[in-house]
């Protein structure tokens, strides 16, 4: 990917101790389970699945109030054992734990891999933006094949 | 020092470090051992996916050595 080459010597730089704060959010007030999987659709061959559902842009699949801070539980129950990285757009989020465990460090993130047969809980402040807005996989192939939701986020 | 979403609070040492699609991360790298070269590597990596999915799949696991 890269070599590095470095040669003679200066004093080492001291590295800052902090960066930029973290805020931990508030307790969330909703707990929601999105569960990515795939199937076989007669006439479509494979399709990658939220909750059971492939995409259909004319449907709100998920219905947020402004404001709220939420917790979704993402549950990889996929059959064929791939792993999907779930994106949500918009409103960042911290990991909370990884299959019950307590994520290490607080981090903002907008993307998490979720292996197979794993579960990760994402917490997210819904602030700011009302309006649609979608999550999905994000490997192009399982989004283009179903594995996308909107969100609405509304007052 | 920082994710796909932002900086971190403080420093993580880490010796390798996954990234599927969409992820990213800034990392800083010490050059604090013998002079000499030192390679990042991309590691293989098997995240399930099927050889019909194309290539879009392609997930980077990069260490130093």
């Amino acid at each position: 990917m890269a070599t590095v080459a470095y040669s003679g010597s200066i004093s080492p730089l001291p590295l800052p101790e902090r960066l930029l704060s973290v805020e931990a959010l508030p307790e969330p007030q909703t707990l929601r389970r999105f569960e990515l999987s795939m199937g076989m659709a007669p006439g479509k061959g494979m399709v990658f699945l939220i909750n059971g559902k492939a995409f259909d842009s004319e449907r709100i699949d998920t219905q947020v109030k402004l404001n709220a801070v939420e917790d979704w539980e993402v549950a990889n129950v996929d059959p064929d054992m791939m792993d999907h990285p779930f994106h949500l757009h918009v409103n960042p989020f911290q990991v909370i734990e990884h299959n019950g465990k307590p994520a290490p460090y607080p981090a903002w993130k907008d993307t998490v891999l979720v292996p197979a047969g794993e579960t990760v809980r994402l917490r997210a402040h819904f602030s700011d933006f009302p309006g649609k807005s979608v999550y999905h996989c994000h490997l192009l192939g399982h989004e283009d094949l179903g594995m996308m939701g909107t969100v609405k986020i509304a007052s | 020092m920082a994710t796909d979403g932002g900086s971190l609070f403080e420093l993580v040492e880490l010796k390798e470090l996954l990234l599927s699609p969409g992820e990213g991360a800034e990392v800083l790298v010490r050059g604090e051992r013998e002079p000499g070269e030192y390679r990042l590597l991309n590691l293989a990596y098997n995240h399930g996916e099927m050889e019909m999915m194309g290539g879009d799949g392609m997930m980077g696991k990069f260490s130093a050595r």
